[in-house]
């Protein structure tokens, strides 16, 4: 498997703290109920810790903004960040001297 | 280098948060949060460095008291075996799937089903009657108005629900074994008091909801009743060929009835049961039906000759004698003697025409190539199909999986039903022995903290002793383990120890509290005479853990009678027991039931209802008011939450009495 997917302790860590910050800031703006919070974290909770790629934290925040459209900006970000590491991968490769 | 954040657990930043832990003995219902509280509250969690997974817990937490109509009804469907349909929006059992099934097992997929469905509807109505009561409490709104919001179109009355989710709560007996005062006094007075002191008490709802989530995962994880894949496949397999063989056996029968051929059907049956092949079923019948009568047999034989007599007559009539070979006329001269000899016996043959018609049709019906002989090779074909089938079940049978089978999982789902049933009941103790435990939690380290500067002044063994005796409260009668939050209780211990205090009063304590520090003749020692430092330390740790000992020891004992359960006897104290335990320490009963404008309140009602409160009840009020020593501080929370929890100006235990 392709290391620079894999997803570590800390990514895993980071996306905690985004989805729960979004989480709080929709419930503290009234745009969430407490019932909508508990249901997601539910699935965060059941997905999160499962994911073990790029590839599959990816698809899950896009499933989990699809429900829960506040977590959208999660998806974006990650997504963003996906694109960057094949982008990065490419370079590399075209970089690397002729053997 | 920066600072390593202080990690906390959610519920402990939640206990810093508010202060206290969650809820005291009779606690106040927690609130429903609006969402922007919730909000906050998650906020608060991240300001104290919980990790965001912790704070999403929490979030999901909601969750976890939440149990909707779809959950119960998925878990009623597992019960029966799963031989289940939707009907509307209930759940009920598909004969169609069990149709095929023995009467009785279709009868005991019914009777788990029903009974399974009972419990779970009780559970289930206790939970949605909690939600409307703890909402119904939070937003001064009527339950009325909060059932029929939350519950639109609902066929049940939120008074019938009310009633059935109190009647569920009642008929789990915990009352009566805490307080035997209870048995005979109305249900008004029972509903009355369950409402007041644990219906409402969310811990309780979260407690049965967690319960119910944790049952619904091992409902869905039963061992499916399929049958042995193989196994139905081969009973299909011979179910059809067996319906293949008695339909051929019948035409086949049919037709040869039909042709005069009286054989009857069981030996046809049997013939082919006994794996006879068509072959010889068709000697046994040519045997039986054309050589067994003369006419036919000679009508046959002449039959057999014509052919070999008609091809060789061409050869040798006509010819010149000397030119025909000898053999050919030889055969040709016997051909025609038994032609001759045989029209001769035919001749006067009744019914010639139809005698040769009735040979014609019996030799067709045995020819293996003819229409009608098919059919009983198709049939033979059949019964061998049928006995290779009777084989493969055979085989499929013996190397069934035991957990796949029908007894198997009736069993589980009767095991779970069991746990389903308990659920009420375990919640209920589980709450009452939690509350104790965090009432003297949060008062010992009050105490702690109070008593940390005198401390310092005493001398180490008396710090050694007191730390026992309280080591020993903690453990002597119900016990905890953290690691695995199981509870202990001795009831043997309990029993013992309060006939101890019953018959001595201090004295008792003091020898139990001994007993504790490790002194070995602790139950006859002369405690007027014991060593000057023993004595020293027995009476320090008297003077500071006397009253909350006592008071630790009646609470552990009134828990104890909740848990109900095997070994309830050594509980039981007589009622001059009782006495006894009055008069040492009736000061502070009385004294604790005089201070607590709940307890006044209640025994003033009970006095108008000319009832007299009896030894144990009152030690009840004692312990449940938060009254004594030990549970002081929940007094106050013990009475808010009367009104709190839309009982009113009644109070919260004045609802013992009938209105």
């Amino acid at each position: 498997m392709d290391q620079t997917h894999v997803i570590t302790p800390e990514i895993r860590e980071k996306i905690y703290d985004q989805l729960s910050e979004a989480m709080i800031v929709a419930l503290e703006n009234d745009h969430m109920t407490t019932e909508e919070s508990a249901d997601s974290a539910d699935m965060i909770l059941k997905r999160l810790d499962v994911v073990s790629t790029h590839e599959e934290l990816v698809i899950f925040l896009q499933e989990l903004s699809a429900r829960w459209s506040i977590y959208l900006p999660v998806y974006q970000d990650a997504k963003k960040e996906d694109l960057l590491k094949k982008v990065s991968v490419e370079l590399d490769q075209l970089a690397q001297p002729n053997t | 280098m920066a600072d390593a954040p202080i990690a906390v657990t959610a519920s402990e930043a939640l206990t810093m948060h508010e202060g206290r832990p969650h809820g005291n003995f009779l606690a106040l219902p927690e609130t429903v949060r609006t969402n922007v509280e919730q909000g906050r509250r998650l906020r608060d969690l991240k300001a104290k460095d919980v990790p965001a997974r912790d704070v999403i817990v929490e979030a999901r937490r909601e969750k976890d008291v939440r149990v909707d109509p779809k959950q119960v009804n998925d878990m009623i469907a597992q019960f029966g075996g799963g031989y289940t349909k939707l009907d509307g929006e209930n759940v009920i059992m598909d004969d169609d799937k069990t149709k095929d099934l023995s009467p009785e097992d279709q009868s005991r997929l019914t009777e788990s089903f029903s009974s399974g469905e009972k419990a779970l509807k009780e559970v289930a109505a206790y939970l949605t009657y909690a939600q409307t009561l703890q909402e119904a409490n939070a937003t001064g709104r009527s339950y009325q108005e909060i059932y029929d919001r939350e519950n639109p179109g609902a066929k049940v009355t939120w008074d019938q629900l009310r009633a059935n989710a109190l009647d569920a709560l009642l008929t789990t007996g915990l009352l009566e074994r805490i307080e035997p005062s209870f048995i005979g006094q109305s249900d008004v007075i029972k509903r009355d008091f369950i409402e007041t002191a644990l219906a409402s008490d969310p811990k309780l709802r979260m407690r049965v909801a967690q319960e119910m989530r944790r049952i619904e995962d091992e409902l869905t994880n039963l061992p499916k009743v399929q049958e042995n894949e193989k196994q139905a496949t081969a009973v299909a397999q011979k179910e059809l060929a067996d319906k293949e063989k008695e339909q051929r056996i019948t035409e086949y029968h049919a037709h040869l009835q039909a042709i005069g051929v009286d054989l009857p059907r069981d030996t046809l049956v049997t013939l082919i049961d006994r794996g006879l092949t068509p072959d010889n079923i068709f000697q046994a019948i040519r045997r039986t039906y054309i050589e067994g009568d003369a006419d036919l047999s000679r009508l046959d034989e002449l039959d057999a000759i014509i052919p070999e007599f008609n091809a060789i007559r061409d050869k040798v009539e006509g010819k010149d004698p000397g030119k025909v070979n000898p053999e050919l006329q030889k055969r040709y001269d016997a051909l025609r003697s038994r032609k001759e000899e045989l029209e001769t016996l035919t001749k006067d043959m009744e019914y010639k025409d139809d005698k040769k018609q009735r040979l014609k049709d019996i030799k067709s019906a045995i020819d293996k190539d003819s229409d009608v002989g098919k059919i009983l090779r198709v049939a033979t074909q059949a019964h061998l199909a049928s006995k290779a089938a009777e084989r493969e079940v055979a085989i499929a049978k013996a190397t069934t999986n035991e957990r796949q089978t029908l007894s198997y999982r009736l069993r589980k789902e009767g095991d779970l039903r069991a746990e389903i049933e308990n659920i009420l009941n375990n919640a209920m103790v589980d709450v009452l022995a939690e509350r104790s435990s965090e009432v003297h939690g949060l008062k010992t380290k009050e105490q702690a903290e109070k008593e940390a500067e005198a401390e310092k002044t005493r001398t180490k063994e008396d710090e050694e002793a007191q730390k026992k005796v309280k080591e020993g409260m903690e453990r002597n009668w119900i016990s905890a383990d953290r690691r695995d939050r199981k509870r202990t209780i001795d009831k043997e211990q309990i029993g013992r120890d309060m006939r101890m205090i019953a018959y001595e009063g201090e004295d008792g304590i003091k020898r139990l509290m001994l007993r504790d520090m490790g002194v070995g003749n602790w139950e006859t020692a002369d405690l007027g005479s014991l060593p000057d430092d023993v004595k020293r330390q027995l009476e320090a740790a008297h003077g500071k853990y006397g009253d909350t000992y006592r008071d630790t020891l009646m609470k552990d004992y009134f828990i104890a009678r909740a848990a109900g359960g095997r070994g309830g006897g050594e509980l039981k104290l007589k009622d001059h027991e009782w006495e006894l335990l009055n008069s040492h320490f009736s000061t502070a009963l009385e004294k604790g039931l005089k201070d607590s404008e709940a307890a006044q309140r209640v025994m003033e009602d009970l006095k108008k209802k000319g009832i007299v409160p009896s030894n144990s009840l009152k030690w009840l009020l004692y312990v449940l008011l938060g009254v004594g020593t030990v549970a002081a501080v929940a007094a106050g929370a013990a009475y808010a939450a009367g009104p709190a929890s839309g009982i009113g100006a009644k109070g919260a235990l004045a609802g013992l009495l009938p209105h």
